[in-house]
């Protein structure tokens, strides 16, 4: 505000006979009553309806770096972490786990061939994640939470939905895993054994996993257009929900109810590894 | 008379700093003074090197701690903190097999805050994964990656893979049988790609199996390459979010 109305100062003429170098503020000033009266307008109107970064956005950053940091260093004080024995080529300890930020990687590792699960699909759902504002390219609804009112149910529903469903078919196939009753079947149809490989490694390992995702998201989206009438964005945060879903849950999966040989078992009747 | 009024002011506390921020080597260094007024406010935040990628300005529900809740800035604190506990821990240790593991029991056992570097660092390793996750999830459910903010999202999502990429770097270097088995398994699952899954994989273990090609190749990813390479895109990130305005408002 003071840097508008500050006129300048006595002695800052404009050349002549005083030929002193102005001050900065001066200069600062000069600048200010050069502006037209629409900008003069545009400003005032501005800063009517902003507040100054200075302190109000400071003083927020600056108590999240002093709780942050407390924190961590509490946490650091009370748990140490974990150090196990040298490594050991020669002794593959069962289960061997991935870092548990890949563990939701290494659950879908069992569940499908080791490309797609390692690569195809993580990569698949990354350049996803990354191209989304270039299918929801509208700039409405920028900056509120869950766009519109729908948005919330959506997110809950989709959560459900992504967690029973997912949860299911893992237990479906630790019970009856789909190489072996595939296999059965193969079994009756062709005799050559490395064919036989060949059709159950695709079948199991592509085919079905692929058949399942797809149709999973299929009817997700169908019920998102259908029942709760969802346009292009809302269809788009059940998608992204049911990605974050996915994660959580088989990270969760992965972390705490994965033992021994990768069976499930309740986190509190969990072997110990050896 | 002069050492008269400089004794004087010794035992006027107040008075020394007030001489001390008057003087030239002050003013040289600090050059507005301490903001108590919108002008210099302004001239604070606009004058300083790390506070000049913020606006002088903002509207107040862009910065409501219920909006954005604070999770990018959290994300960088984290990596200040784990650059700083890093440098800390690289003076002890040595990527050598089995060096390496035994540098760890020492950090532990016997340097002077080596298992308290240690922790922070794994903890705050942890804290950003996470932290950067849920910032990703946070920008889409307030769409704020609609335009003219499309590119950040992508660099954002560079930025979630480097994080992952830094903390698994680091989960090798203890040299334990946790951190061995764990890179073992990760680095199958690249080697299981066709085509070109099985270079990538001798690319990064610099063997057929974790050994001490593969730490040194990790420990330098981790070090220098990863966080380089991090601080790159975090500059284009802020950058970005400076050029086109905070989500709300404005």
């Amino acid at each position: 505000m003071a840097t508008t109305t500050q006129p300048p100062k006595a002695g800052a003429g404009q050349g002549g006979e005083n030929t002193r170098v102005p001050s900065r503020e001066e200069m600062l000033a000069r600048l200010a009553t050069r502006r037209n009266p629409e900008t003069q307008v545009a400003t005032a109107r501005r800063k009517a309806n902003t507040v100054q970064v200075w302190p109000h956005l400071m003083i927020r950053q600056f108590l999240a770096t002093i709780v942050v940091s407390l924190n961590i260093l509490l946490l650091a004080v009370l748990i140490n972490g974990p150090l196990d024995q040298l490594a050991n080529p020669e002794k593959t300890p069962n289960p061997s786990k991935a870092p548990w930020y890949f563990l939701n990687l290494q659950e879908l590792l069992l569940h499908m061939s080791p490309d797609l699960a390692g690569v195809i699909v993580p990569s698949l759902a990354l350049v996803a994640i990354a191209a989304i504002p270039y299918f929801d390219n509208k700039p409405e609804g920028v900056g509120v939470w869950f766009y519109s009112r729908k948005g919330i149910p959506i997110t809950i529903f989709t959560f459900i939905y992504t967690f029973v469903l997912e949860s299911a078919l893992v237990l479906i196939d630790a019970q009856f895993p789909a190489k072996t009753w595939f296999a059965n079947i193969v079994n009756g149809f062709v005799s050559d054994s490395s064919t036989q490989g060949f059709i159950v490694q695709a079948f199991a390992g592509y085919i079905y996993p692929l058949s399942i995702m797809a149709i999973l998201t299929g009817i997700l989206i169908l019920i998102m257009a259908k029942v709760w009438k969802a346009n292009r964005t809302e269809i788009i945060i059940a998608l992204f929900t049911g990605f974050v879903a996915s994660y959580t849950l088989l990270t969760i999966i992965g972390t705490a109810f994965r033992g021994p040989s990768m069976n499930l078992f309740y986190p509190w009747a969990m072997p110990a590894s050896h | 008379m002069q050492i008269r009024n400089g004794l004087r002011m010794l035992a006027h506390p107040g008075q020394l700093y007030e001489a001390f921020t008057r003087s030239q080597l002050y003013r040289s260094v600090i050059r507005n003074p301490w903001p108590t007024n919108a002008r210099t406010r302004a001239l604070a935040v606009m004058g300083s090197v790390f506070l000049h990628l913020q606006p002088t300005r903002t509207r107040p529900e862009a910065i409501k701690i219920t909006y954005t809740w604070g999770l990018g800035g959290i994300s960088f604190l984290f990596f200040l903190i784990l650059t700083l506990t890093g440098v800390l821990l690289m003076f002890y240790y040595v990527p050598q097999v089995p060096l390496a593991y035994q540098n760890m029991l020492d950090l532990q056992g016997s340097v002077s805050f080596g298992q308290l570097m240690r922790n922070m660092h794994r903890w705050a390793a942890h804290g950003m994964v996470i932290v950067v996750f849920l910032h990703m999830c946070r920008v889409f459910y307030t769409g704020s990656y609609r335009p003219p903010r499309e590119f950040n999202r992508i660099v954002g999502v560079i930025l979630l893979v480097l994080t992952f990429l830094l903390s698994f770097t680091g989960y090798l270097l203890p040299w334990d049988q946790l951190s061995y088995w764990a890179v073992t398994v990760g680095t199958n699952m690249v080697g299981s790609t066709p085509f070109l899954g099985g270079l990538v994989q001798f690319l990064l273990l610099g063997d057929k199996t974790v050994g001490q090609n593969t730490l040194i190749r990790f420990y330098t990813l981790h070090v220098i390459a990863l966080p380089l390479l991090l601080s790159l895109f975090l500059s284009v990130h802020f950058w970005r979010i400076r050029k086109d305005g905070f989500s709300r408002g404005l």
